[in-house]
Parts: structure tokens; C-alpha cells; sequence
């Protein structure tokens, strides 16, 4: 029988520790703030609920979802009503809820970072912090950026980086105490007729997550790599562990079959294998 | 909402190009009303990693659906056979909801997805309410055929009816299902007809391309000045007055 999987993530000051019992998360966008799919998939299923990527100030989207052959765009930053609004309608959810809630942001810089780090501090319910870095930013940046927020509040720090991966910044955030590395935000791409550009979503996605994930893992010194990007079955989860992945996020087969993905959970939850070193 | 796989009752094409599926909804514990929807999954492999969304045509136990047929996703659907089942995630939306009072419902129709259209005829005519339906393309005059007789049809541009206007006053409602290009017009059409536009009288569903179908994803959200709706999950419906 496996060992029960657990992982605790930690703040750089170590103040608000979190422990996640459950080796999946959504990716950010695919579960929206935390409902989940009442009757169909529970969120206690998911080790945490990693919120929609939201930004400080409202952001509609100029474009929606495009599909592809074999995949979907999503814009990134997605539309959503700012943090304060958010912080209004699901925060007093988070507080309650018997799952984690890591949220996750997009800043422009430190400074941003900084003013939502602040409003994060007072925010009982939540239970971490996920930036989703944005292309063509250096280890300066991201150092900035992730000191920022750990000097205005105590919460964990998770890391998605896009694809292509720049091996630079994995010093840098580990460097900063961050408590894990996500690998990553799929490649870029953009479509004809609506010119929409942000990370193309798919099954096809996998063979590249494996890729980055084995890089990440290699120079992560121990910080935890979730890894996202093109998981639909256990035989992708596993090849994620093995490629050094101390977790996984779910993304499209959240909305492709969200009955699955429950599935999925649970059988994961039930038969990970052994249990990850703590950050 | 529940995800199950659906009993297909009856499938085919329109002259209209449209296809036409009757799903039993039974597994999806609640019956289909005008304006919502379903998401289907149009393969069994992962070769389509998106849902698409299904209008409901006809709401009830076995919900019909119509789906445009020039998609390449709905080709697969159409072929489907009685008994064969489709896997379907829902129903979802907001439905249609006539007013309190209203006894004359007005339905114009200028884009996709035509099917909450009919959806919301068929709906009005079972509440005792009187239905007259526009439908902007002479392409979709095959699809008058799938309300009740008694609703009143008219096929052509809106801006060609003459009593267009006179229809407006004749409604205690409006709904249009039409693109954002068609709002304003809309809106002042309302104006001539009754002075002002009121809340309450004139709905809109806002055509949109559905990621999620439930709100999670962002990816149809609607700027209308501070606000933002959530067109799947909100909607699809909305008072005129909210989207200006």
C-alpha cells in the first residue's frame, strides 16, 4: 500500500505554513475561484484550489477562448474582476473551505506585487500565493518581484514559469525561498483570423511539460515542482513523478471531463507513491 | 449540473444547415429550459479538448437541440444515431424568464445560436403568452417549422419590416439574440416604439464561444462599462440596459 502523500509549502518567513494532502491542483483558470463542478467534482478531491489568475486592478480580456486543432488558447492575464472584488466575493468562501486556497496573480512588477501583498495579509482564508511569471522577464525581475510580496505579507509562494523554460530563473526564485516551482505555462501561441496570443492548452502540451520538469527539477535544490501541462490520464501523472514532480495541476481535462478528472484525483490521492520531502 | 452521457432520441439535418439532436436529459437529474445550454463533447478521444455549447431549441425532459451545422464539431453529432449517447455537461445558464404580467412576447433573431430563439417561443407559447418570432436570414425559414403553429413567423432583415416598430409596441417583452454590433440598434428601435427603454423589457443573449460553460475560466466575460458578466454563467441572457 502507498504511503500517504503529503507536502507542506512554506512562506520565506515561515509564518504561515501549508500542508497539501492531495497531490493534484487545478491549474489556474480551470476551476475558476474554488466552486468547483457541484455534483461532479469535489473540490476536497484537489490538495489545494488554485484560483483564476487575477490582477490587481479588472482586466477584460480583448479576446476569448480560440481553439486550435488539438488544443485552445486562453488569454493570460484571463478576464477577471480585480482583487478587491474577488477578495469580496470569495475570500469569506476561502475561510471556510476544508481546502486550501492559493491564489494566484499576475504584476506587472514588484511594486503591484507589493500592493497585493499587502491586501493579501489581512485575508485569513487564503492559503498561499501563485504568481504566474510573465514571458521575457529576467531573475532580476522575478527576485523583485517575490521579495515584494514577502515583505508585505507571510504567505507561500508558488512560481509558475512559461514555456520556453529560461533555466536563469530557477536560482533566482529558490534563491528567494519560494515554496514550489510550477512547469510551466504552455507555450505561447497565436491564431490567425482573431490574432489572440497566450499559452496553447492541449494534450500535445505533455511531451514538453515532461521536458521542463525534468530541467526544473534538476536545479530546484528540493523546492517541489508541480507540474502542469497536458495531464489527462495516471500514466501522465506518473511520467510527471518520474520525470521529478512532487505534484501535478490539472488543466484541460478539468473542462474536458470534469467527472474524470475527480476520478483522477482520487486515484492519484490514493496511489502517488512515496511521500515528498517538505520545502 | 451533472455530467452524464445523454440518450440520443432523434438526430438529422435542416435545410437550414442546421443539425438537430433530441437528447433525453434524464441523467442530467433536471429538465432543459429555453436559453440554456449543454456542453458536448463531440469525440470520445482527446483530439477535441474543449466541450462546445448546445443550445436548447425546445426545453423539457427531451430537450432538443440545434447545432450549426457548418462547425466541424457538430458533423460528428449529426450522425449520431437513436440510442447512441452523447456526453453532455449540464444543463447550464440562466433561463429565459418571461415577465411577470407579459402576454406578448416579441423574438427577433439576427446571429447564432438561433436555437434559445425558438427555445424562448416555444417556452412563451406554453405560458399562454403570444409569440411573434423574426428571423433575419431567409436561410433559417426551415427553422419556423419547429415552433408551434401559432407563433407568429417572419423571415427577412429587421430593418425591412415595416411594423417592426408597431411589433415593439404590440410586446410587453423583447428578446433579441444577436452580437454586440446589434445593441445599440436595438436599444433605439425600443426608444421609437415606446419612448424608453426600460429594464425588464429587452433581453439580449449574447452570443459567445464557451471554454468552461460554468464560469470558471474567464474566457467569455462581457465589459459593459465597470461591470463584467460572465456571459456563460450569468447569462447567456441579460437585460438590454445591463449591456449598454
Amino acid at each position: 500500500m502507498s504511503p500517504v502523500w503529503s507536502l507542506r509549502i512554506g512562506s520565506r518567513r515561515g509564518g504561515r505554513d501549508v500542508l497539501l494532502t492531495k497531490p493534484v491542483l487545478p491549474a489556474a483558470g480551470f476551476l475558476g475561484y474554488g466552486r468547483g463542478y457541484p455534483g461532479i467534482f469535489d473540490p476536497q478531491a484537489l490538495g489545494a484550489v488554485v484560483t483564476r489568475t487575477t490582477t490587481l486592478n479588472p482586466r477584460t480580456a480583448t479576446a476569448s477562448t480560440v481553439r486550435t486543432r488539438g488544443g485552445f488558447i486562453l488569454p493570460l492575464p484571463p478576464s477577471n474582476p480585480g482583487l478587491t472584488a474577488v477578495l469580496r466575493q470569495f475570500g469569506p468562501g476561502w475561510v471556510h473551505s476544508p481546502v486550501p486556497a492559493i491564489l494566484s496573480v499576475h504584476v506587472d512588477g514588484p511594486e503591484e506585487m507589493a500592493a497585493i501583498g499587502r491586501r493579501l495579509e489581512a485575508e485569513p482564508g487564503l492559503a498561499g500565493v501563485e504568481l504566474a511569471v510573465p514571458m521575457e522577464i529576467d531573475a532580476k525581475w522575478l527576485a523583485n518581484v517575490a521579495a515584494a510580496l514577502a515583505e508585505e505579507c507571510d504567505l507561500p509562494l508558488l512560481v509558475r514559469l512559461p514555456l520556453p523554460l529560461h533555466p536563469e530563473l530557477i536560482p533566482a526564485a529558490v534563491e528567494q525561498g519560494v515554496a514550489g516551482l510550477v512547469v510551466a505555462t504552455p507555450h505561447r501561441g497565436r491564431t490567425g483570423p482573431s490574432g489572440l496570443a497566450g499559452p496553447v492548452y492541449g494534450p500535445a502540451t505533455l511531451p514538453y511539460t515532461l521536458d521542463a520538469v525534468a530541467q526544473a527539477a534538476d536545479l530546484a535544490a528540493g523546492t517541489p515542482v508541480f507540474a502542469l501541462g497536458g495531464i489527462y490520464a495516471k500514466e501522465d501523472a506518473a511520467a510527471c513523478a518520474r520525470a521529478g514532480a512532487a505534484a501535478i495541476q490539472l488543466d484541460g481535462l478539468l473542462m474536458l471531463d470534469p467527472a474524470g478528472a475527480g476520478r483522477l484525483a482520487a486515484e492519484l490521492s490514493a496511489g502517488w507513491g512515496e511521500p515528498t520531502a517538505s520545502a | 449540473m451533472r455530467q452524464d452521457h445523454c440518450r440520443i432520441v432523434a438526430a438529422g439535418a435542416l435545410r437550414s444547415g442546421h443539425a438537430l439532436l433530441e437528447v433525453d436529459c434524464t441523467p442530467l437529474g433536471q429538465p432543459a429550459r429555453a436559453g440554456q445550454f449543454l456542453m458536448l463533447r463531440a469525440g470520445t478521444d482527446w483530439t477535441d479538448p474543449l466541450r462546445h455549447p448546445a443550445f436548447f431549441s425546445r426545453g423539457g425532459q427531451v430537450g432538443q437541440l440545434l447545432l450549426p451545422a457548418c462547425e466541424p464539431w457538430t458533423q460528428g453529432l449529426a450522425t449520431l444515431v437513436p440510442d447512441e449517447a452523447v456526453d453532455a455537461l449540464g444543463p447550464l445558464g440562466q433561463p429565459f424568464v418571461l415577465r411577470p404580467g407579459a402576454a406578448r412576447l416579441l423574438v427577433i433573431a439576427r446571429s447564432e445560436p438561433l436555437a434559445p430563439a425558438l427555445a424562448a417561443a416555444h417556452w412563451a407559447q406554453r405560458q399562454d403568452c403570444a409569440v411573434s418570432l423574426v428571423l433575419e436570414q431567409p436561410q433559417w425559414q426551415p427553422l419556423t417549422d419547429l415552433v408551434p403553429d401559432t407563433v407568429e413567423c417572419v423571415v427577412g432583415p429587421p430593418e425591412a419590416q415595416t411594423n417592426l416598430t408597431e411589433s415593439v409596441q404590440w410586446a410587453d417583452q423583447v428578446l433579441l439574440v444577436a452580437g454586440e454590433a446589434h445593441w445599440d440598434w436595438a436599444a433605439r428601435l425600443v426608444e421609437r416604439a415606446r419612448m424608453r427603454l426600460s429594464p425588464g423589457f429587452a433581453s439580449v443573449l449574447v452570443p459567445s464561444d464557451f471554454a468552461c460553460g460554468v464560469g470558471h475560466c474567464g474566457a467569455c466575460v462581457h465589459r459593459a462599462g465597470k461591470r463584467q458578466h460572465t456571459v456563460c454563467s450569468d447569462g447567456p441572457i441579460f437585460d438590454l440596459t445591463e449591456l449598454l
